[in-house]
């Protein structure tokens, strides 16, 4: 655990040195003022759209940052052979691994903090004074959950991201295979349920099971998205909720312990 | 006593058509205190060799001992100290970062590690750039800063692939006197090179590798005599000997 705690702080550490995270966190700061602006150009439940887009700015900006941050960083440990640093020591690559993971998670996790607090600002600021309209069950609670929630779901990504860095050959391949992931993992419940609903094609059909497997093997990470729940302040589900978290902690361990597998049969040439 | 050990170790990148043997059974001892010169012109093998023995790669047959621990079987890294040809550090970490990351991963105790940091660092004449992102570091001193790495834990085996290369006049002479030292410590070195004079004033013994194939290995006397006037030539006549005869 030592050997994981010390490669989580020095990824953690160089990773929040890095100034391309000052450039993620100076446009989303940029990003939030044209919140407060656009929010102004509502004349009615400013409230709700001042939540929502706080909320996506965090979800967005956290996308970057795994995307142009934490993809490129362990893509160029392995292409740049830094990784050789770590690994002609008494550590193994599981060690490494779990221990990048880690640094990096906590990355993500600062930067939804940060931003939370950004976008928290930018909500209170562009509904005050304003007389607005406020949905009768919002609560900061609520909106802080969904930020959870959301973060949790950037940890899964990362997670993803890490078995195809793992598996890639070039850390651009990884990239785009990220993207396709995260567009994949967001759009295939909707797709199959209007399929479904449409009856276009038949429950056994070949193109049904195909989506149907997809939906298995990937999560689904729109059950994450809470953006609406936060910006009406709709009832919750805690039981559900509960699942969601059991849900999405183990999609990442599980993902990690299959990055590692594959890991520990690539040769570092 | 055997430091390293191969045995019939082979190894091939790539596969179908595009498959290339690098590595062809090669059979290799590194006594224990002796400093041990890997020579061979770029592409014979000698990276390869390095990686197979961190267990960076595996080999497609045979197996390679590290003072009796099977590599990729037993745990045998604490006894390593590695230099890369090329050193790539985490730029935005300082130098004590990564002498506190590195001693502390290979098990250094706080004050003992304290100790040895300043001591290396001074030694390596890194200590007044200890503080600085390592990102703002020339080549020289990210080679020097590589080697202090592969000292700090204060191992028994050294494995530096090409430690002079990059270096200024000045680097080469700290290297050279780092690993002389070393040598007086009863440590065992093996190093790859393509500086023959360094080879020939540090080495007890050395190997040379041609397009995968083991040439020769012994005692820099056994070679002179027979094969050359110097370790250049050699150095040379091994290596166009071999050649013609793939040729034809």
């Amino acid at each position: 655990m030592d050997k994981i705690r010390l490669i989580a702080w020095i990824t953690f550490k160089d990773c929040i040195r890095n100034k391309a995270l000052y450039g993620i966190f100076f446009m989303g700061l940029i990003l939030f003022s044209a919140n407060i602006i656009i929010t102004g150009m509502f004349t009615w439940e400013l409230g709700k759209v001042a939540v929502d887009m706080g909320l996506s700015i965090i979800s967005f900006s956290g996308l970057i940052i795994i995307f142009f941050l934490c993809l490129p960083i362990l893509g160029n440990d392995i292409e740049k052979k830094t990784v050789y640093l770590i690994l002609s020591r008494p550590v193994t690559k599981a060690h490494y691994i779990i221990g990048k993971y880690m640094g990096l998670g906590l990355i993500i996790m600062i930067s939804s903090v940060f931003l939370g607090l950004c976008a928290a600002l930018s909500v209170k600021i562009s509904v005050m004074g304003a007389g607005t309209f406020i949905p009768p069950h919002f609560s900061w609670g609520m909106f802080t959950l969904s930020i959870c929630y959301l973060t949790l779901s950037l940890l899964i990504l990362l997670s993803l991201a890490f078995f195809w860095v793992c598996t890639s050959t070039h850390h651009f391949t990884a990239v785009l295979l990220t993207i396709m992931t995260y567009f994949i993992c967001h759009n295939m419940e909707n797709v199959k349920n209007i399929i479904l609903s449409t009856k276009i094609m038949s429950s056994d059909s070949l193109s049904i099971k195909v989506i149907n497997a997809v939906t298995w093997i990937l999560p689904n990470l729109t059950a994450f998205d809470l953006k609406t729940t936060a910006a009406y302040g709709l009832p919750v589900n805690t039981l559900s909720l509960s699942w969601l978290l059991i849900y999405g902690v183990s999609y990442s361990v599980v993902c990690i312990m299959l990055t590692v597998l594959i890991f520990q049969k690539r040769e570092l040439s | 006593m055997t430091a390293i050990q191969f045995n019939n170790v082979s190894k091939t990148y790539g596969q179908g058509l595009k498959k290339q043997k690098v590595l062809h059974d090669l059979s290799l001892s590194i006594m224990t205190g002796e400093v041990f010169g890997f020579l061979g012109p770029n592409g014979a093998g000698k990276s390869t060799t390095i990686k197979l023995l961190l267990n960076f790669i595996r080999p497609d047959q045979g197996d390679i001992h590290v003072k009796q621990c099977r590599v990729g079987k037993d745990n045998y890294l604490h006894h390593i100290g590695y230099l890369p040809e090329t050193p790539c550090f985490y730029e935005n970490l300082t130098a004590s970062e990564i002498m506190y990351f590195s001693g502390k991963i290979s098990g250094l105790k706080q004050d003992q590690l304290k100790e040895q940091t300043q001591d290396i660092l001074k030694r390596l004449k890194l200590d007044h750039a200890q503080s600085w992102q390592i990102g703002t570091y020339s080549k020289g001193m990210k080679q020097r800063l590589g080697l202090a790495l592969a000292l700090v834990h204060d191992p028994e085996i050294y494995i530096l692939d090409e430690p002079m290369s990059g270096l200024d006049p000045m680097g080469r002479y700290l290297i050279t006197d780092v690993i002389l030292e070393l040598k007086q410590r009863g440590k065992t070195v093996f190093f790859s090179s393509h500086i023959l004079s360094d080879v020939e004033k540090l080495c007890n013994r050395i190997a040379i590798l041609n397009k995968g194939k083991h040439l020769f290995s012994g005692a820099i006397d056994e070679i002179l005599p027979q094969y050359g006037s110097n370790l250049e030539h050699a150095f040379m006549n091994i290596i166009q000997t071999d050649d013609r005869g793939k040729n034809g």
